[in-house]
């Protein structure tokens, strides 16, 4: 499974097929649609944890290993994921609440 | 020869030129001046008698007010060890600073400046501040002026006239991201500020000092003490790369805390301003900052309207809106 890595849009993090359940099965517990954004949120909640489970460095490798994660074993995240922006239509949504909306990870 | 102010000629404006209007912002971390001339900005940082190989020019200038010691401003001031104008009130520092941002062609003029404060009960202090004579040398050339007349404005409002022709009907949400604060106000339909703050959180200097503590960053970038320099730091935001970092890097670095800037940033507004962000027709996003981040985040433009060339907005729409009522 490869996702959008949440350090840059323009790297890519490359995860074990375990992880990748892992990550799946989070993601239907906290509604995120995709995997990016739901690294991101943990990676803003756990960063310590979550960081020493990549092998490599972040900023200077573009193929990441992402070993075992512990994230799993860490506690549901409690904050509700707000709109999807794509499901906002900017055309008619107030320009706040559009901003708001806006996902800057992906 | 050296020139200092003592040598100016003194000699009244009888035979001054035509009168002429300026703007001018007394930010705390850049002198901003528009007239018909253009647009010119300093950073607002100086040193007192700088070497003779001081390097002055425009927007580096060297500058002698009324018999003090001479002082270099500017970005290439601000990279080394320099006194800030950010420890200081706008008021006290108005004056030289406005000395810092005259023009050899203001010689002989009456100027009437537009000056803005985001203090509304500060105004007329600025404009005591600014009002009188003023006997300049600025890189070597002497500038004897006098500012006759002071239109003190709320911040905000050269901006939004800056994009008023892009707004849709209805109020608007103004923000503008200065390096020290940002400035949030609600304008009405009619064009009045009828709500509003600095807010010290949302400054592009937490975005640089995020980005010093990073570690890679801090392990590439410190000096023998331990320091990162944060005015490098905020040059290379502007740039492809920083110091001894890649560019792929430095982009990277860029994108990941720009990111989490827009993250408090939405949280911010989310806390303090979901009534009004829910009710305005219209969100301004101008000042120094509004370059940076849309510049670094592009979708930014889907919801906000930027005006050109946002770092002088202000000054420029304050000039443009006070032409508009003569």
């Amino acid at each position: 499974m490869s996702v959008k890595c949440p350090m840059s849009k323009m790297l890519q993090i490359t995860v074990t097929d375990e992880v990748a359940q892992q990550i799946k099965s989070l993601m239907g517990i906290t509604g995120h649609e995709r995997p990016g954004a739901l690294i991101n949120l943990l990676v803003r909640r756990y960063g310590q944890d979550l960081a020493r489970c990549m092998s490599g460095d972040v900023l200077s490798s573009h193929d990441m290993r992402v070993q075992l994660s512990p994230v799993v074993s860490l506690p549901t995240p409690v904050d509700l994921p707000l709109p999807h922006e794509d499901a906002l239509s900017t055309q008619d949504t107030p320009p706040g609440t559009a901003f708001l909306a806006m996902d800057f990870d992906s | 020869m050296t020139l200092t102010a003592q040598s100016i000629p003194i000699s009244t404006l009888a035979n001054a030129k035509h009168t002429r209007l300026v703007s001018f912002e007394n930010s705390n971390s850049f002198l901003k001046r528009h007239d018909s001339e253009g647009s010119l900005v300093i950073a607002a940082g100086h040193r007192e008698n700088p070497s003779v190989h001081a390097h002055s020019d425009d927007e580096n200038p060297i500058v002698i007010l009324e018999g003090q010691r001479p002082r270099w401003y500017g970005a290439r001031v601000c990279q080394g060890d320099h006194v800030s104008n950010s420890h200081r009130s706008k008021i006290e520092t108005a004056r030289e600073s406005f000395a810092a941002c005259l023009r050899p062609s203001d010689d002989g003029r009456d100027l009437i400046v537009i000056a803005s404060h985001w203090d509304k009960p500060a105004l007329e202090a600025l404009k005591v501040a600014l009002q009188g004579q003023y006997k300049v040398i600025r890189n070597g050339v002497k500038i004897q002026c006098a500012v006759t007349q002071v239109i003190p404005t709320m911040e905000g409002l050269g901006s939004f006239h800056s994009a008023k022709s892009q707004l849709k009907d209805g109020s608007t949400l103004l923000i503008e991201l200065g390096y020290g604060t940002a400035e949030i106000w609600f304008i009405d339909e009619s064009g009045q500020i009828v709500d509003g703050a600095p807010v010290t959180r949302l400054g592009v200097i937490n975005l640089v000092k995020a980005i010093a503590d990073d570690p890679t960053v801090r392990a590439l970038t410190q000096d023998n003490s331990g320091t990162v320099n944060l005015s490098a730091i905020s040059q290379a935001l502007q740039q492809d790369t920083l110091g001894k970092i890649s560019a792929a890097n430095w982009q990277a670095v860029k994108a990941k805390y720009a990111s989490e800037f827009l993250k408090d940033f939405q949280g911010y507004l989310r806390t303090q301003h979901a009534n009004h962000l829910q009710s305005v027709s219209n969100l301004v996003l101008t000042g120094g900052g509004a370059a940076l981040l849309s510049s670094i985040q592009p979708k930014l433009s889907q919801v906000f309207i930027v005006p050109t060339q946002p770092q002088t907005a202000s000054v420029r729409g304050a000039c443009e809106r006070q032409m508009s009522n003569v």
